[in-house]
């Protein structure tokens, strides 16, 4: 039997939530991969207890490295598609089912956990809100359709798409929204559908605010100079 | 000895050492040969330029510049050129190495599996 959908979930240094998620994950019924991206903690050895395939990084990549490490290992043994999930117990690995069934109803290649397509308990600063307001009406001039959480990172690929990505994927922080603006110019499906989400459960997040202006800054300068990666057309792709 | 005769020998001396020291590196093999052949280019410019120097003065003058200036633009984007080489050479070492150390999880993965297969474990 084909496999369907493998859940990805990148991390580094969360042994204190990264156990828990995976359990969670697994009791759904889902196959789990987590890929440590450099942890010098004891991740990997938390979530393989926990139940999950772990794939390794040697050195720390960021995000978008271990994504794409986690795209191409699906990619290798066969999966239709993939969810991708943080480790910080952010997302809620029950809500897993529902991009998966969203997927699957609506055949869509990249469906999108929105944080703020119903009114949820997750809260953002105004600066930052405002910013995503601005990323979010990029994004919905490229889908075309409304679009309102464009960084979300609980999102599900399916192929074609997944093969692209497996191979084309911005490896740098804020890579979501690159990706999304990416599949959208592509031709490829996108959708959203509501998700709630919570603050993380243990851990810091990995990049300040300073960084993430700057990240900020490159995935929308790379709009406007045309330095975003590229990737196969839908109507070109396998 | 006029000032202009000093300056060509200074800038030949100065481009022959360059080279030398850059032949001494590349023979050491610290230095890839495409690095090499740019770095030796432009001690043999600057060797060559001693004997352009007495061009210099005819040349700032149609350009409006004091030699002066046109030296130091010289010096400015010669540095600069390189720079920008090395930065596209050291974008695409980026890539590269992410590539690889993706490939490298993915193969140390294949061969932890291969290993628990061959030991009869369930991976």
């Amino acid at each position: 039997m084909t496999p369907s959908c493998l859940v990805i979930i990148p991390a580094l240094n969360e042994e204190l939530s990264v156990g828990m998620v995976v359990r969670r994950t697994v009791e759904s019924g889902f196959a789990c991969l987590v890929v440590d991206d450099g942890s010098r903690d004891n991740t990997a050895d938390v979530a393989r207890q926990a139940g999950a395939h772990v794939v390794t990084m040697p050195i720390n990549l960021g995000i978008g490295g271990a994504l794409r490490c986690g795209f191409r290992w699906a990619v290798a043994h066969g999966y239709h598609s993939v969810v991708q999930c943080d480790a910080d117990g952010q997302h809620s690995p029950e809500l897993i089912s529902q991009l998966v069934t969203t997927q699957e109803s609506t055949g869509a290649h990249l469906v999108i956990g929105s944080r703020f397509l119903e009114a949820g308990n997750y809260d953002v600063g105004i600066a930052r809100g405002w910013l995503m307001k601005r990323m979010a009406t990029l994004a919905s001039r490229a889908v075309g359709t409304s679009m309102t959480d464009t960084t979300s990172g609980f999102r599900c690929i399916a192929q074609p798409l997944l093969g692209e990505f497996a191979q084309h994927y911005p490896v740098e922080y804020m890579e979501s929204f690159e990706a999304l603006m990416v599949a959208a110019d592509a031709g490829y499906t996108v959708v959203e559908v509501a998700s709630q989400m919570s603050h993380r459960i243990a851990g810091t997040a990995s990049n300040n605010p300073l960084r993430s202006m700057g990240f900020t800054a490159r995935v929308l300068l790379g709009g406007f100079l045309g330095t975003r990666f590229k990737i196969a057309p839908l109507h070109l792709s396998a | 000895m006029s000032v202009v005769t000093r300056q060509a020998i200074i800038l030949a001396a100065s481009g022959l050492m360059f080279s030398v020291i850059i032949l001494v590196i590349s023979r050491q093999r610290k230095l890839s040969f495409r690095f090499i052949v740019g770095w030796l280019f432009l001690g043999l410019s600057i060797m060559l330029s001693a004997v352009f120097v007495y061009g210099v003065i005819p040349l700032s003058d149609a350009l409006g510049l004091t030699p002066a200036t046109l030296g130091l633009a010289a010096g400015v984007l010669i540095p600069v050129g390189i720079a920008v080489e090395l930065s596209v050479t050291a974008s695409r070492q980026q890539n590269q190495i992410r590539h690889l150390v993706e490939e490298l999880a993915l193969l140390d993965d294949r061969l932890n599996e291969l290993e628990k297969q061959k030991s009869g474990t369930p991976p």
